[in-house]
């Protein structure tokens, strides 16, 4: 049961970390409110864009300012699954030497993968356990994740030579996949002025605690959205199957898979996540309008055509928008 | 505060009048639809209406929309779908349907708080959310447009009175070469005669068409001997006066009269002043001059038996006139003219001998009104009563009493059919030329045809030409201004 005072607390922690990220990362307010959606959500985030933008600091400066423990795991293509998960060590105690389990990098409440594009499958799919289960298994144990958890991968466009681009059953289980661009003119040069002056960059000092992040994701499960709203959400979805009678024509044209359940769960709950963070008590059509780009781009497949013809994923989401009545 | 439950129920009734409205309009249009279509069978003569029809789809459409209306109403509406279209029409940040979300699973208090405070900031005038559209409008203004086409179709189906009907049919004085009857002439709810409903049928196989509508619908011409009422089955009944019907009211008038003239003991009986009122009324409905001007005696200062005599005298005078035109119809009835335009007809079953007035005195013509109605041939000479029939022209067939015959100057002698210009050709009938005459364009009889002078007139061809465009616009300006002259400028 949410209290007034556990909205409050969460009013006034969002505000807390929106300040603190702010400190560190110059711009890029999509990427970090993102972040905080999927932070607020337990889902993760796939952020994809050239190397510089800043990708690696934003999940440092998120992990610094909630006080959890942070992670990184830099994805190569030799990197085994147990360089991530763990493994079972012969060790000596006691003069008696047995295996013990030695847990990995994921063991952590931020982990970062970065250019989780460049391991191989068989390496990137280890993460697919923890990121939608929470838990790690070595062997025949299994072990559970602290919460709150959260991992923040990203990838390179541009460097295609040695890439294993994610299986897609790996990109359903991320909450949004968000591209990072490049920062504007006055943020590039604060940024500038940030990392050349002074001691450099300096991380937030941590403003909000787990218990506060766990507090705010039974908040906006909390927050109501109308069962007209719901059914809307659905409706987008099923506009995004080539197959379906609410598809649009572009969508039929070029989308060989459309958009899974998990881009459902993802949008409404990321909506929620969205209204919260605006300081709203209900998720509106405008909070589902801004995150259903991030939750549906990376769960829609192009057929060869739409491949072919360059249709951009995001120009047919805009139309399956227009074309889907809220009512 | 927000009372929200007080909120939902109006907005729900409000609904639900709307919903209802819909429905009265769905109901009204499609309602509507159905009488547009019986008006139109009746119209084309797959019904026949009655005259308390427009009563029966007036309720017909009453109870559709009061239907409809209950139907729309008693539907429930979703009050979250309603609330979200309120939120969206007011841009309230769909704050209503969310209320109505934590309405329903009853845990959301400080959400449900934080709600309506917003709410009460700028209190949503929702009202303006909920109203007609134009999209609900629209099946009303149809439905009224369309009442309004049923309407006039089902005025314009509707049959006259049978009084009415008989009366004009009665004025009918022409008749096809065949000889058909008139329909007049059939009393309304007997058998029709069915070597006469055949024949008619030639007629009558036109309603709706564009050329014998256009006859219809033109005035008798005064003195041309011809009424066009025939021709088409729509010719309005006012434009025909009811003479069969005065005569037979006068005749009863004139009955009781005498009735009383009889049991009047005292030598000393007069008419009233309304007696006399009323029977001036009675005679200004007569059709012949000569018979009026008789029956006027009746209005004199005439009393005793002079009086009763001068009413014997003219209830005679109606009763002969009466079996004047009964004998007319018989003749037109019974009679298979096999003139030498006979043979051209059953060629064309669509056309229509018209047979003419000769040029006549002004004697004859008085003696034609007496006569009541005489036409045909010969047959016609037999059956009538006062005055002899006019001796035959040579070329003018029959004469046939007109209705203001003696008003119109007779024609001069020699001005009449003949022929002034060739027009062109019709069909197989030859050529089409312009007379003077007032009478029906005709072919000069030649020699072997007889004394009958009657024209053989292909309607279907001149209909075809007419409508298919194939005469020439002067020819066409020429056979609308030869009906002109025939119907209104006389000749």
């Amino acid at each position: 049961m949410i209290t007034e005072q556990d909205l409050d607390r969460t009013y006034s922690t969002l505000e807390r970390l929106r300040r603190a990220i702010g400190t560190a990362v110059v711009g890029q307010e999509t990427v970090v409110e993102a972040a905080l959606i999927a932070l607020l959500c337990g889902g993760n985030l796939l952020l994809e864009g050239v190397p510089g933008l800043g990708k690696t600091l934003l999940v440092r400066a998120l992990a610094s300012s909630l006080g959890l423990r942070f992670s990184r795991i830099q994805f190569t293509p030799d990197l085994m699954p147990a360089d991530i998960v763990g493994t079972n060590v012969l060790s000596d105690a006691g003069g008696r030497r047995q295996f013990a389990y030695s847990p990995g990098p994921i063991f952590a409440n931020v982990v970062l993968a970065d250019e989780v594009n460049r391991a191989t499958p068989k390496t990137q799919s280890a993460l697919l356990e923890a990121m939608e289960e929470r838990t790690v298994t070595v062997g025949k144990v299994t072990y559970p994740l602290e919460a709150p958890f959260l991992v923040l991968a990203t990838q390179n466009p541009i460097e295609m030579e040695g890439t294993y681009p994610l299986p897609e059953a790996q990109l359903d289980r991320f909450l949004f996949k968000v591209t990072v661009g490049y920062p504007s003119l006055e943020d590039l040069v604060t940024m500038v002025e940030r990392n050349t002056e002074s001691g450099g960059i300096a991380l937030p000092k941590p403003v909000a605690s787990a218990d506060d992040v766990l507090s705010a994701q039974a908040v906006v499960r909390e927050i109501p959205i109308a069962q007209p709203l719901r059914q809307y959400v659905a409706r987008l979805v099923l506009a995004t199957h080539p197959d379906s009678a609410q598809a649009p024509k572009d969508v039929r044209s070029f989308v060989e898979y459309g958009a899974s359940p998990r881009a459902a769960i993802a949008t409404i709950l990321g909506a929620k996540a969205h209204a919260l963070l605006a300081g709203e008590p209900n998720v509106r059509r405008t909070d589902i309008e801004s995150v259903l780009p991030l939750a549906f781009v990376h769960r829609i497949l192009l057929s060869f055509r739409g491949e072919a013809e360059g249709v951009a994923v995001a120009a047919l989401l805009r139309r399956v928008w227009e074309e889907t009545s809220v009512l | 505060m927000l009372d929200f439950g007080r909120l939902e129920r109006d907005v729900a009734r409000r609904s639900r009048i709307l919903r209802g409205v819909q429905g009265a309009g769905i109901a009204f249009v499609t309602s509507v639809a159905a009488v547009l279509v019986a008006s139109m069978a009746a119209r084309l003569g797959l019904l026949s209406p009655r005259p308390d029809s427009a009563v029966a789809a007036l309720l017909f459409i009453a109870a559709a929309v009061i239907a409809g209306f209950v139907v729309g109403y008693a539907s429930r509406p979703d009050i979250a779908r309603l609330l979200l279209s309120i939120d969206l029409a007011l841009a309230t940040g769909e704050r209503l349907c969310s209320l109505h979300e934590l309405h329903s699973r009853r845990d959301g208090a400080p959400f449900e708080n934080r709600i309506v405070e917003k709410l009460a900031e700028v209190p949503p005038a929702w009202r303006c959310a909920l109203r007609l559209r134009r999209t609900d409008i629209l099946p009303w203004l149809a439905g009224a447009g369309a009442l309004a086409l049923a309407v006039f179709l089902f005025l314009t189906a509707v049959p006259p009175a049978p009084a009415a009907t008989a009366d004009s049919r009665s004025q009918v004085r022409v008749s096809n070469s065949r000889g058909a009857t008139p329909r007049s002439s059939v009393p309304s709810g007997a058998e029709p005669d069915p070597v006469a409903a055949s024949e008619h049928g030639l007629s009558r196989s036109e309603p709706g068409s564009p050329l014998i509508d256009t006859l219809v619908e033109l005035p008798p011409a005064p003195a041309s001997g011809v009424l066009l009422g025939d021709l088409g089955d729509e010719a309005p009944a006012e434009a025909e006066p009811p003479a069969r019907d005065s005569r037979q009211s006068l005749s009863e008038y004139l009955t009781q009269l005498l009735g009383r003239a009889e049991a009047d003991l005292s030598q000393t009986f007069a008419l009233t002043e309304p007696e006399k009122n009323a029977l001036q009324s009675l005679l200004q409905d007569m059709p012949g001059s000569s018979l009026r001007r008789s029956l006027s005696s009746l209005l004199g200062d005439e009393t005793g038996d002079a009086l009763k005599a001068r009413l014997e005298e003219s209830q005679r005078l109606l009763e002969g006139s009466s079996r004047g035109e009964e004998g007319e119809a018989s003749t037109q009835a019974g009679r298979s003219p096999r003139s030498p335009n006979a043979e051209a007809d059953e060629s064309h079953p669509e056309s229509i001998g018209w047979v003419l007035l000769p040029p006549s005195s002004d004697g004859e013509a008085e003696a034609t009104e007496a006569d009541g109605r005489q036409t045909g041939a010969d047959a016609g000479k037999s059956e009538t009563q006062e005055g002899s029939a006019p001796p035959r022209n040579e070329e003018g067939g029959s004469a046939i009493g007109a209705q203001g015959a003696e008003e119109a100057p007779a024609p001069p002698p020699g001005v009449g059919f003949v022929p002034e210009e060739l027009l062109g050709s019709v069909g197989s009938e030859g050529d089409l030329r312009r007379y003077l005459t007032k009478g029906i364009p005709f072919e000069p009889p030649p020699v072997d045809r007889g004394p009958i002078a009657a024209l053989s007139l292909n309607y279907e061809t001149l209909r075809a030409l007419l409508e298919a465009r194939a005469l020439a616009p002067e020819v066409q300006a020429i056979v609308r201004a030869y009906f002109v002259e025939i119907t209104q400028e006389g000749p």
